[in-house]
């Protein structure tokens, strides 16, 4: 017998060849309202902070806490280049890094904060091995989160062996709101940045990392160089330990 | 009746043959056909080679390129003068790589499903490398012109050509590989 109306005992689903009775119905819409509720609360309130593997092994010396600033403006305005979680929007800068396995081809990568305030102003950081990378940054965009993160303009970054903070500049990178999406929310194209310069705010990095790593040691400076197409790709060998 | 709309079939009956004729309903047949078709999808991939005329990037290094490279002779810098600079540089074992890739087919390709497909072209690519080593003086150690085959990676490529030396021969000195 197959029921299709609502107030039927049973429902048939499509696509799927099960039954559900009208009490199993209701249970999984509760069910999966209330994972998308969870999910929400976990995205919008988590911070993607250092792992206890990831500050064993900057304490013990065989990765770097490299830390960067991306000061992103809309229309000569200040504005968030990373948002909390998912689930609170699209990002409008995407970073990614390559390195040795990779040759130096930049694949989207993980990135940390440091705090919530200090995610706001545009401040991340990467848990790396000494050794050379490639960083490339997408963005400010709208869609920066789903475009060809190897297209993006990319830089050098040196990480030396025995530095456990280290600061590779900052990175102003401008925008533009280019009308507004349907349900709300501007449409972010990036303004031209041809030029980019790296500043260095080696105070501000060094008072963020001393708050958050008392005991981290003396940080490097270390500014990111501007890699281009033709310029040589540099890879050096991990170190045996680097993997831990 | 004709023979597309009927079938045929042969029964004994009293050590008798009789020919019955069974008409097909060839309307619901078609019908049914008609319906199982769009659910049909399909791909076609046919590879055509082509001669390695076309460059489909970096710079190709011809093998009378070569001539210059002498090993424990010529230095970096007289490889960097003459061939420029490298693709990529593997700083700690002192490896160069030159990269370039030659096409060597077409692959002709056609989707089809349900009402809708679609076809078209895409250049096959060989990958080439010319990898050359120095030693810690920063003279050529040993260099060789080779293809990486399309299901190895780069990083894994260029750690075989590391951890396996050149054959060492009279006919084939070190760099006089391909």
């Amino acid at each position: 017998m197959k029921y299709t109306g609502f107030h039927s005992e049973q429902r048939y689903i499509e696509g799927h060849g099960v039954w559900y009775s009208q009490d199993t119905l209701p249970s999984l819409l509760s069910a999966l309202a209330l994972m998308v509720l969870f999910a929400n609360l976990v995205g919008c309130t988590s911070l993607n902070v250092l792992s206890d593997a990831e500050k064993s092994a900057i304490n013990a010396g065989e990765k770097t806490v490299v830390l960067l600033r991306i000061e992103c403006t809309i229309d000569n305005q200040p504005y968030e280049p990373f948002r909390a979680s998912m689930w609170t929007g699209e990002p409008v800068v995407a970073l990614g890094i390559g390195g040795f396995e990779t040759v130096g081809e930049p694949r989207l990568a993980a990135h940390g904060f440091l705090s919530e305030d200090s995610r706001r102003a545009g401040w991340t950081y990467f848990a790396l091995s000494s050794g050379v990378y490639y960083l490339a940054v997408l963005g400010p965009e709208s869609d920066a989160g789903i475009k060809n993160i190897r297209e993006a303009p990319r830089w050098r970054v040196d990480v030396p062996e025995n530095t456990r903070l280290l600061y590779i500049g900052t990175l102003p990178l401008a925008g533009r709101a280019d009308g507004t999406f349907l349900l709300g929310g501007k449409i972010i194209k990036p303004a031209n940045n041809e030029e980019f310069i790296v500043k260095n705010e080696h105070e501000l990095a060094k008072s963020l990392l001393a708050e958050h790593f008392p005991g981290g040691g003396e940080m490097k400076t270390s500014k990111m160089q501007r890699w281009r197409q033709g310029d040589p790709i540099i890879i050096r060998t991990p170190r045996p330990d680097s993997g831990k | 009746m004709p023979p597309c709309a009927c079938s045929l079939s042969k029964s004994k009956n009293c050590g008798e043959t009789t020919t019955k004729v069974y008409p097909i309903y060839s309307r619901a047949l078609t019908a049914l056909l008609l319906c199982i078709l769009p659910l049909l999808a399909s791909c076609v991939m046919l590879p055509i080679p082509t001669t390695e005329s076309k460059v489909l990037a970096g710079k190709p290094v011809k093998e009378e390129q070569l001539s210059f490279l002498k090993p424990n002779i010529t230095t970096k810098q007289d490889v960097i003068e003459r061939l420029g600079s490298p693709n990529v540089i593997w700083e700690d074992v002192r490896v160069f790589a030159y990269n370039w890739d030659m096409r060597q087919g077409i692959l002709f390709w056609a989707v089809g499903a349900y009402y809708s497909g679609g076809m078209g072209t895409m250049d096959i690519p060989k990958h080439y490398a010319l990898l050359i080593q120095f030693d810690e003086q920063d003279r050529v150690q040993r260099f060789e012109r080779r293809v990486r085959p399309s299901s190895q990676s780069y990083i894994d490529f260029l750690k075989e050509w590391v951890k396996t030396p050149s054959p060492q021969s009279p006919q084939n000195p070190p760099g006089q590989g391909e």
